[in-house]
């Protein structure tokens, strides 16, 4: 797993690539705990390289979307591939992860 | 089961992926389509890593058996002391339920076991 950071003020980017399970999701658990530290408000997550997905990884999402929507700031899951769309579509996570776009393109 | 494969891997979450890998390839034979495989590496997942949180172990013996249309994976594991309870997460066990026909998770004799399968569609 890859782990990209991009930020512009209290905007951040985060690129994850690779598969996210829960030798994993500890990292990027670190790695957003950092970001956010650092005042970001507003938090992306663009999973375009993101080919794998488990439980653990949508905890780890999770976690950090309620920290940033208990301080006011927006969670986006931007560009998740099919397989992880899949995974969220399953349990039911769409809105409240805040998935760009909504629904996968035909 | 007419084919069956045999793994061991250590039981380190480390290498879970060498199961989703072998199960995805298996899967991949007999022609499931890319969602049926993604069904199937995250189900592997999920219940790999359900032995591996209930405590210390050596390794994780996984058969991948192929019956028809149907696979079918097994995993076991024996642990060092007491384990804890094998159980899946609230999001693990909704994610099973929707991947795999069939699947059960728990202790048996002393030892973490799972059983799946998936049919083809």
């Amino acid at each position: 797993m890859d782990i990209e950071v991009t930020t512009d003020g209290t905007a951040a980017v985060v690129r994850v690539s690779g598969e996210l399970d829960a030798h994993r999701c500890d990292v990027l658990a670190a790695a957003l705990g950092e970001v956010l530290d650092g005042g970001i408000s507003d938090l992306v997550i663009d999973a375009a390289g993101l080919a794998f997905i488990d439980s653990s990884g949508i905890s780890t999402f999770l976690d950090a979307r309620e920290r940033v929507t208990a301080g006011g700031g927006t969670f986006v899951l931007r560009d998740p591939t099919p397989a992880v769309r899949r995974v969220v579509e399953i349990t039911g996570l769409v809105e409240a992860l805040g998935v760009e776009p909504p629904e996968a393109a035909t | 089961m007419a084919d069956t494969v045999i793994l061991r891997i250590p039981a380190d979450t480390g290498r879970v992926r060498i199961a989703r890998l072998v199960a995805a390839a298996i899967a991949d034979d007999i022609g499931f389509d890319l969602d049926e495989i993604d069904d199937l590496r995250l189900a592997v997942d999920e219940l790999c890593f359900a032995l591996l949180d209930a405590g210390e172990s050596e390794a994780i013996e996984i058969v991948v058996g192929v019956d028809g249309d149907t696979v079918e994976v097994t995993g076991s594991c024996t642990y060092a002391g007491p384990p804890s309870a094998v159980e899946l997460g609230t999001l693990a066990a909704q994610l099973l339920g929707a991947v795999v026909d069939t699947h059960e998770v728990g202790l048996q004799e002393g030892e973490g076991r799972f059983r799946l399968r998936k049919r083809r569609t």
